[in-house]
């Protein structure tokens, strides 16, 4: 037990890696959590990570959250390495999931999808859209405009041509 | 020396920052960006980031049917969206119909919805008519599954219901480049016979079949095609009579079969099973197992004779069967040493075990010796085997 121990520390928590964002705030983590973005991941098999992974799209203030996201799901092998943090039980990981983007504000958990996408984390990704698309749900197409901001580009008579085809969704 | 690798690095590092938008779409990014193709907010002031139509197709299709249905009067981009929307997931509740809905108005609105479908891009087409009054989709339901039946599509589920006449699924359908993408098939009441010209369904990992016109040559056949089995779940198909697991299919474990009366052999071969649920089989036979990793086994309303095999791996077992604790007594201690739970019902005798009842399994169980008090204060249910082993044996 405890050489396997030994093993995952060495494995998971031994290499750090800087990620650099857009305003450049740095944030040291290590292998095993970065590689949850599997942009990353191909970085570092191709192995080109030694001075920093500059990310021009992604704002400070997002990455903290998209680095405590994969902190908090990195799994044992980065909890082994963590002496402070053990691993997360799925009720845990739930209630955090939840808590992340109930918090947000729209064009913030805009930018936070963009990052998941453009780090690709399939798994933020996932949650992220699906708090938009829960977010969306119950609402009339007037009201999904307003909250998430987007634009008709339908003539008065085609957007009503599309709500007579699509008239049993508006039935009670 | 050190200069030069420092050199090689940097080269590296600018050989990575240049590639990392390419790498975002070479290594599939799950979507990729564009903004000629981004969805446009209504004023260019907000603070709202753009997100790429990708991203809004994706968030679309995790929105239930009538939300997303919804959605597709919002802009064009999601108009285009509802047209492919991946999850065709249609039964009363999705569509909104109250709870004495008749089934020709369901059939009606999902013929509406499937008239409008480009048929691009369906990865689950979910037909349910549960809880709805009356059946006619028959003629409709060739013409749907030539819409949504297409390379890509990953779960058929059609759960319809008695009628006079018996839809008969078009097999033609699993022959036509479906084969490396469908991974679960679910069908309720309709007549599948699948033909030799079947082709392997290389992905398929779940099958369901309910009230289905099969027979068993035509299941085999079926089976034998179908090499990447995991699940295979065959209840009231009448038809069958005989059934023998292939072991070409390596995958299988988990094997259920309900309430088929025509059964008179229920055979498996596949090897690495490790649950196996009968129930009742009124007329079965035989039911032989002949692969060595089934750890969990269960019968009720069978009579067959019980060839389990090899049992060293058993580590749950269920029985309802006439002479049960009488087997379980003879028979388990030595076929079965590693048993965790068991769960026996016998005739007028119900000997069953959770939790802490083995006072009153012990009681019951005529022949059964008595477990002295002081040995089971702490006993769990995964204890009591051996015990009962240790009492017996």
């Amino acid at each position: 037990m405890a050489a396997a121990a030994a093993e995952a520390t060495t494995d998971g928590g031994g290499k750090m890696i800087i990620l650099i964002s857009a305003d450049g705030k740095r944030f040291e983590v290590t292998e095993a959590v970065a590689s949850q973005s599997q942009l990353i991941s191909n970085m570092i098999e191709d192995d080109c990570t030694e001075n920093g992974v500059r990310l021009p799209n992604v704002d400070g203030d997002i990455l903290t959250m998209v680095v405590d996201y994969c902190n908090m799901h990195a799994g044992d092998a980065a909890a082994a390495g963590d002496t402070m943090k053990a691993s997360s039980t799925e009720e845990e990981l739930k209630k955090f999931d939840a808590e992340l983007v109930q918090a947000l504000e729209n064009p913030v958990l805009f930018k936070l999808i963009l990052a998941a996408n453009f780090l690709n984390i399939k798994s933020l990704l996932d949650m992220t859209c699906q708090r938009v698309a829960d977010m969306m749900s119950g609402k009339t197409p007037e009201q999904m405009r307003e909250t998430f901001s987007i634009e008709n580009d339908f003539t008065p008579e085609e957007e009503a041509a599309i709500r007579q085809e699509n008239a049993w969704a508006f039935d009670d | 020396m050190p200069a030069k690798r420092n050199q090689k690095q940097r080269r590296r590092q600018i050989r990575a920052q240049n590639e990392l938008i390419r790498w975002c779409k070479r290594k599939g990014s799950p979507c990729q960006h564009g903004d000629s193709r981004a969805v446009k907010t209504m004023r260019r002031s907000t603070p709202y980031p753009c997100l790429p139509e990708d991203i809004w197709h994706h968030i679309h299709s995790q929105m239930p049917m009538r939300d997303a249905a919804r959605a597709a009067c919002l802009s064009r981009t999601f108009l285009q969206s509802w047209r492919s929307h991946p999850n065709l997931i249609l039964n009363k509740d999705t569509i909104g119909l109250n709870a004495s809905a008749c089934g020709g108005n369901f059939s009606r609105k999902v013929d509406h919805i499937m008239r409008n479908h480009s048929g691009i891009g369906v990865k689950i087409f979910r037909l349910e008519y549960l809880g709805v009054v009356g059946f006619d989709a028959s003629r409709y339901l060739d013409s749907w599954l030539q819409v949504v039946v297409k390379p890509g599509i990953e779960e058929l589920t059609l759960v319809l219901c008695k009628t006079k006449r018996e839809y008969n699924f078009p097999c033609s359908l699993l022959s036509d480049g479906i084969q490396n993408s469908i991974r679960y098939l679910r069908l309720d009441w309709c007549a599948l016979r699948p033909t030799a010209e079947l082709g392997p369904l290389q992905s398929l990992t779940s099958l369901r079949l309910r009230s289905v016109s099969i027979r068993g040559e035509e299941l085999q056949c079926l089976l034998s095609n179908s090499p990447a089995l995991e699940q295979l779940r065959i209840s009231s198909c009448t038809e069958i009579v005989c059934l023998k697991i292939p072991c070409s299919l390596q995958k299988l474990s988990n094997l259920t079969v309900i309430g088929c009366d025509s059964l008179k052999v229920l055979e498996n071969k596949a090897p690495n099973l490790s649950s196996f649920f009968v129930s009742g089989c009124s007329n079965l036979r035989i039911l032989e197992n002949k692969t060595p990793n089934l750890s969990s086994f269960f019968c009720r309303g069978v009579g067959a004779k019980l060839s389990l095999g090899e049992t060293l791996k058993m580590k749950k077992l269920g029985m309802g069967r006439a002479n049960a604790v009488h087997y379980a007594r003879a028979e388990l201690p030595s076929i079965m040493p590693n048993l965790e739970t068991l769960n026996i019902r016998s005739g007028p005798e119900a000997v069953q075990q959770r939790s802490m009842e083995h006072e009153s399994v012990f009681a019951k169980s005529s022949g059964l010796r008595q477990i002295p008090e002081n040995r089971h204060d702490s006993l769990k249910t995964e204890d009591l085997w051996f015990l009962l082993c240790k009492e017996l044996g």
